[in-house]
């Protein structure tokens, strides 16, 4: 059964035993059904692969007569596409590796946090199903701003975004993936009583800018096809779908409402009719969104007309930018600019167990020493989580034991 | 007080044994006193895939587990251990436990514990930091927990091996960056030995003759050769 959902899913079953810390010849063991898969993989396999334990320990001859479709994943149908690369794949299994651990932890914790729930129900009731795409999206960015801290204020929340969604229990993953055309995706992670949404972002090439945009696009989807496995984003897309145009409606209006936009224009006294590159970048720097989702909204607010918003659109702010905000500056040159070490940095958050290096998002990181450092987890068991090995985890981390003699 | 039929041991201990290739104490156990060193089966594919290490140990693993030197316990396994076992014992109630402490600390640990707990038996682990872990979350704990040492110093102490012997062990583990306990980090085996509790010993060196059972899982046991 392992090896027909692997087969399906277009995932390499000696890649996935790397991923999941299994000798190859083990996991190919259980795939071709030749040794059993021990109960306690069970969980972690099903939460990965998206199908049921009970699903994977089935052996028995009626499912040998299952058709590819009875047991493909949903969100596997979407990541086999010929455009995207096993690299992706990888990704979405090591997401899905988080989202268990996540809830894993939380649930140990009794920290687990379902606010989302609330949220995406108050959303799916209220938006007119009916109504244009992009009033949909708005309208759900409006009841997701009120129902939600994010609505307190009129200045960007790109700062406080990843926090946000880490607090409501939205796993919010962002991975540079060279070799992927990805741009975003969402998708649902965790066993099927205890799903949790997951937007992902691809970091590579993208400022903090375009990222905060992309993960509340993803959040948009998320919200609104719930059902349909994994919604993808691929680097220049069609944005003309109206799954599409409501994603990013939702983005805009949850990230620049007209409020924010005028807030920001007053604090920096800007004129709209004589927008020049610092206002702009000024505009950037306190929206905390990229240039082009900023000249969208201004326009929808009514601040610009289409053709001013058209001729602002290929202003380089690069320069301007890099003076206002942190967030424009290169990885070194942040890290330059604040004294901060390095490897205290960045090295901390790598894993080093994985196939690809990745960064970890900072709020599960944080999450997994926490629950050390409270001595509810070992270190062996927040290096499994970091996917580090158990004495990296220390050196990390420092060690907070005393051996008993 | 009957000895107990298996030893079930965590990856750890059993690594610090692959390494040195030193197995005199596991053959020492199963062969004079009847104990059987055991794995459960998250210890089994641990040790065929663990960390840096990758697949260095499955060649030690197979050869001990066709020589039933180290025996895999299955389910089959678990059920013929049953009659002897504490009321309630049964397959799904050491997934159970095993699932729960999955939680609090790594795969083999959580479930070689479980299985220490629910079967009532001795079991081997080098990872203090997990046990302070299960004490603190109020988990159960199997007694005793031995430690890759405990083995080592019964071994030396019923002269199967020599303090050379020993010796060899500790340089190759810390060759290694192995985890050696602090009485011997920066002293002798000879040395070390003074200052370390050992958790197992041969009934005959126990100062009173009526030996209770180990209550806790730093008390030590005592065994009865056969």
């Amino acid at each position: 059964m392992l090896q027909k959902i692997l087969d399906s899913a277009g995932l390499d079953a000696r890649t996935c035993a790397g991923q999941l810390g299994v000798n190859p010849d083990v996991f190919l063991a259980w795939a071709s059904g030749q040794e059993a898969i021990p109960e306690s993989f069970l969980p972690l396999l099903a939460a990965v692969l998206g199908v049921s334990p009970s699903t994977l320990a089935n052996v028995g001859k009626a499912s040998r007569r299952w058709a590819e479709s009875d047991v493909t994943p949903q969100i596997w149908f979407k990541f086999r596409g010929e455009r995207l690369v096993g690299a992706d794949r990888e990704s979405v299994v090591l997401i899905r590796m988080m989202g268990h651990y996540l809830n894993e932890l939380e649930e140990v914790c009794r920290q687990k946090s379902v606010q989302w729930k609330t949220v995406f129900e108050a959303i799916r009731n209220s938006v007119d199903v009916q109504a244009p795409a992009k009033d949909q999206g708005k309208s759900a960015a409006r009841i997701f701003r009120q129902s939600t801290s994010l609505g307190h204020g009129a200045t960007g929340v790109g700062e406080v975004l990843r926090g946000f969604l880490r607090a409501v229990g939205i796993l919010a993953v962002e991975i540079p993936i060279r070799e992927s055309i990805v741009e975003g995706c969402s998708f649902y992670v965790g066993a099927a009583a205890s799903p949790r949404p997951c937007v992902f972002v691809n970091s590579h090439h993208a400022t903090w800018f375009r990222r905060n945009v992309i993960l509340m696009h993803e959040l948009g989807h998320a919200i609104f096809e719930p059902f349909t496995g994994a919604t993808l984003d691929l680097v220049n897309g069609p944005a003309y779908e109206d799954v599409e145009i409501r994603a990013q409606a939702f983005a805009q209006e949850a990230l620049v409402p007209r409020e924010v936009l005028l807030h920001a224009a007053q604090s920096l006294g800007c004129k709209w009719n004589a927008l020049s590159a610092d206002h702009l970048a000024g505009l950037v720097a306190s929206t905390h969104v990229e240039l082009r989702t900023l000249l969208d909204a201004s326009q929808d607010a009514g601040f610009l007309e289409a053709a001013q918003a058209e001729g602002l659109r290929g202003i380089d702010i690069s320069s301007a930018l890099r003076k206002l905000s942190g967030h424009a500056l290169t990885t070194e040159e942040y890290l330059q600019k604040t004294g901060t070490d390095a490897q205290e940095w960045i090295g901390k958050r790598t894993t080093t167990l994985t196939a690809r290096p990745i960064r970890l998002p900072i709020g599960y990181l944080n999450a997994v020493v926490e629950a050390y450092r409270n001595r509810q987890i070992s270190p062996s068991k927040a290096a499994t989580y970091l996917m580090v090995e158990e004495s990296d985890f220390l050196q990390r981390f420092g060690d907070i034991y005393e051996e008993v003699v | 007080m009957p000895n107990p039929r298996l030893l079930i041991c965590d990856s750890d201990v059993l690594v610090q044994h692959f390494l040195p290739n030193e197995l005199r104490p596991l053959q020492y156990l199963k062969n004079v006193y009847d104990v059987q060193p055991a794995i459960v089966q998250e210890v089994d594919v641990e040790l065929r895939w663990l960390g840096h290490y990758g697949n260095r140990f499955v060649h030690s693993l197979d050869k001990s587990l066709k020589a039933g030197l180290i025996v895999r316990l299955d389910k089959d396994k678990f059920q013929t251990l049953l009659s002897t076992a504490p009321p309630g014992a049964s397959w799904g109630s050491f997934q159970s436990l095993g699932a729960q402490y999955l939680g609090f600390v790594d795969r083999g640990e959580a479930y070689t514990h479980a299985a220490g707990v629910v079967l009532g038996m001795p079991v081997a682990s080098d990872d203090f930091r997990a046990i302070e872990v299960l004490q603190f979350q109020m988990q159960s704990l199997p007694s005793p927990v031995l430690r890759s040492f405990d083995l080592l110093g019964f071994a030396l102490e019923r002269g199967i091996m020599s303090i050379t012997d020993c010796e060899k062990v500790r340089t190759c583990l810390q060759k290694e960056s192995r985890w050696v306990p602090r009485a011997f980090k920066n002293a002798s085996v000879e040395e070390g030995m003074r200052n370390f509790r050992l958790r197992l010993r041969d009934a005959s060196t126990a100062s009173s003759p009526n030996l209770h059972p180990p209550a806790s899982f730093s008390d030590t046991l005592f065994i009865t050769r056969i």
